[in-house]
Parts: C-alpha cells; structure tokens; sequence
C-alpha cells in the first residue's frame, strides 16, 4: 500500500497527488494506473496533473520511465504532467532532457505561475460563481417550487464545521476555465417531500426512486441559470450529471483541509442548503 | 393550439421531470401522454406507435440525456420521412446561444429553458400548435 494520497481535488483542474515518503517505481506505476483507470468524465476540462513531492522532495530515480509513460498518457488528452519538487528535481530532469514531458516546478506556487493560474483571480471568480449561484437558486427555486426563498446564513465550512445533517442530496462537478469545484443541494426528507409536492404539483408522501431525482434536476436547473449567465462572461463551465446521495443521516464534510462556503436557505415550505466546494482558497 | 386527444411523448432521463412535465400537460388537458427515459427509448417507441398507426403528434424532450440526446434524437427524428413535420419541443436547462442555434438548424420547433412552469409551457405549446397550423 502506497502512502500516496490521490484525489481530484482543490483546485481540481490539477490532481494532486502529495506522497508523504520518496515516490518508488511502484508508486508512480499506482499513480499511472489510477489515471489510466479514470473514464473519460474524469477528463473533462483537466488541464494539469500535479505530483507534488514537496513534502518528501525526492523521487527514485527509476521512477522516471514510469512518470514519462504516464506525462504521455496524459498528452493524447491534451492534459501536461508537472513534477513538483525541489531543486534537485528540476535538475534532475533537465539532465534527463524530459522536461517537455515532465514539467519541473520548484514549488506549487511557482506551479501556479508556470500554468497561467492566478488565484487572486480565481477568487475574484468563484465569488462571482457564487454570487450568480445564489441568484440562481432564488430564481430557479421560485419557478420550480412557487417558493419564496431566504438565505438565511452564509458561511465558510472546514471539515470540522457542524453542518445539518441531511437525508437527501444531490452534488454536481463544475469545470470552467476558471476554476473547479462542486456544488452540493441537501435536504431532510420532510422539507424535500415539501418541495417535491411542489414540483410535482402532488401530493408527496413517500420519496420513491421516481420522487428521488427530483433533487438532482433541481441542482441541474441552478446549475443551468448560472451557467448561461457566466459562460457569456467567458467561464466556460461545463457541468457534469448531478449524482444523488441519500440515506438515514448524512453528513456532507469538506475533505482534509479543504474549505467551503455553505448557504442556509430558509422558505415556505421548509429549509435546505448549498453547499459550494472550490479549487481555490475560499 | 393541441387537441387533448394529441399524443404526446415526453422525454427526460430524470423521472420526477417526466412527472413534473406530465402534471403539466395533464392540468393543461392533454390526455394521452407516454413517457421515455432517453433519445434512444424515445425512438424506438415513435418507430413503434407509427408502425401501429398510432404516431405520436407532439415531442417534449430535454436535451442532455445519456444513450441518445436530445439534439440526437431530433436528427433521427427529423431523418424518418414522416416526423419531419413533427412538432418537437427542446425543455432544457443548456440554454446558451451555440446551442440555440444548434437546435434550431436541426429542425426543433421550439426551445424552452429551464426553469419552466406550467404557463410557460402552455404559451409555448400555443406557439409551437400555431407554427406546425398556420
């Protein structure tokens, strides 16, 4: 078992794969492998696959071939590998002349840079998603629902904020140019059998495997206002088919360190809440 | 605008949308309303009913969908000789102009952006009737 953490997160136009011990031959092949299992969803809108070994600040030097492989993968889907790591690093891939393939940065900063990706901007930018996002639930929820919505909290959220518990949900990935993230609806069943008599325009009583997508055509609609306004403004957002989660009790949690925003909705038929998860430090 | 005795074939991948939109045509007054859950479901059951002469009169579909697609499914539809003039209604929540434009050059009559509710779609249903009926 590697000690390497794989996951398309933060800024997940890059996937970030932090290793907390020297990367070895068998490790990169993992890394490889995982990729190269990932369908084409995965894909979309992926610009960068980071290996960031800034914690360990070397790589086996067998390990080359096998992130060569990988970095050519990668190409034919138009997505650049870059190493991230210290001096040595670099230098050891420009003597091995792979640095077209395998792109050095000395740290994730100088990575940042090397990709054109300016998170002063991007915060500029995932405001400006979340603020066309909250008109866009008002908007779409007062169509859908006939509801008169209040957004009764904002907040930002790390994976040890206490957060309602829901038990049902649905989350959707956002992919733009600008960022990446996702965008996450949740209800009680009360308050969703509430806002489905109301879509439905019937009365509700049980939530059914028909009743239970409902939830994730309500996000699909949000999804779609704010993406209409935005792509004109150049955000190129594509959306991916939201998935719904339900269950007795779940709790919706950022991952490790990651923080989000969270939007208390307040109405008249119930209660429910956003939740918006970003690449960018929030 | 429609008779209520017009066959209406309803498609979406999400079944509470196939349902909202049934209500729907239901309180405007439709009476015989089918539902697919995909483009490629969809054509089958038009090749079908027409088989049995039986053909569906108006299509409501939402354009993103897995298997076949909206905007799919209505170039198959617009290629079968006797759907070329079939009304065929896009509700979607993909609302932007390149789309439009697509949709419009394959041949839908009308296009509707999600949210929709049900005034919305009885206007529109009034304009797509009067398009197809001038």
């Amino acid at each position: 078992m590697s000690a390497i953490k794989f996951e398309r997160t933060g800024n997940e136009a890059i996937v970030n794969v932090e290793a907390t011990e020297m990367l070895k031959p068998e490790a990169a092949k993992e890394i490889m492998d995982r990729i190269k299992a990932e369908d084409a969803k995965f894909f979309t809108g992926l610009k960068w696959v980071v290996y960031n070994c800034g914690y360990v600040g070397n790589v086996a030097g067998m390990c080359f071939p096998v992130l060569c492989r990988l970095a050519s993968h990668l190409e034919q889907y138009k997505i650049h590998f870059c190493l991230v790591g210290s001096n040595k690093i670099t230098d050891i891939i420009h003597k091995q002349g792979i640095e077209r393939m395998v792109i050095p940065c000395a740290s994730m900063e100088a990575f940042y840079k090397q990709a054109g990706i300016s998170q002063n901007t991007n915060k500029e930018n995932v405001k400006e998603f979340l603020n066309t996002t909250l008109e866009s639930v008002v908007s779409s929820m007062k169509i859908m629902l006939e509801a008169t919505i209040i957004s009764s909290e904002v907040r930002t959220i790390d994976s040890s904020s206490p957060i309602p518990k829901i038990q049902i949900g649905a989350i959707a990935g956002i992919v733009s140019s600008h960022f990446t993230g996702n965008l996450i609806i949740g209800f009680t069943n009360e308050d969703f059998k509430a806002a489905m008599t109301r879509f439905l325009q019937m009365e509700v009583k049980e939530i059914t495997n028909e009743i239970r997508d409902g939830v994730a055509e309500l996000l699909n609609v949000i999804i779609g206002q704010t993406k209409i306004v935005l792509n004109d403004r150049g955000f190129d957002i594509q959306q991916v088919i939201p998935n719904v989660v339900s269950g007795e009790s779940i709790n919706i949690q950022p991952a490790n360190k990651q923080k989000a925003i969270l939007i208390n909705y307040v109405c008249d038929f119930g209660k429910f809440f956003i939740i918006l998860t970003t690449n960018v430090p929030t | 605008m429609f008779p209520n005795e017009c066959r209406v074939l309803v498609v979406d991948d999400m079944a509470a949308m196939r349902l909202r939109v049934t209500n729907q045509l239901t309180t405007i007054g439709f009476k015989q309303i089918e539902q697919a859950g995909n483009g490629q479901e969809a054509f089958d059951l038009m090749m079908k009913r027409k088989e049995e002469n039986n053909p569906f009169q108006l299509v409501i579909s939402d354009w993103n969908m897995p298997v076949l697609a909206g905007i799919d499914l209505l170039q198959k539809v617009r290629a079968v000789e006797e759907f070329k003039s079939l009304p065929f209604l896009m509700v979607t929540a993909e609302g932007e102009k390149e789309q439009v434009i697509r949709a419009i050059k394959t041949g839908v009559s009308d296009y509707l952006i999600k949210p929709v509710n049900i005034d919305a779609l009885h206007q529109k249903l009034i304009t797509v009737w009067k398009k197809h009926n001038p």
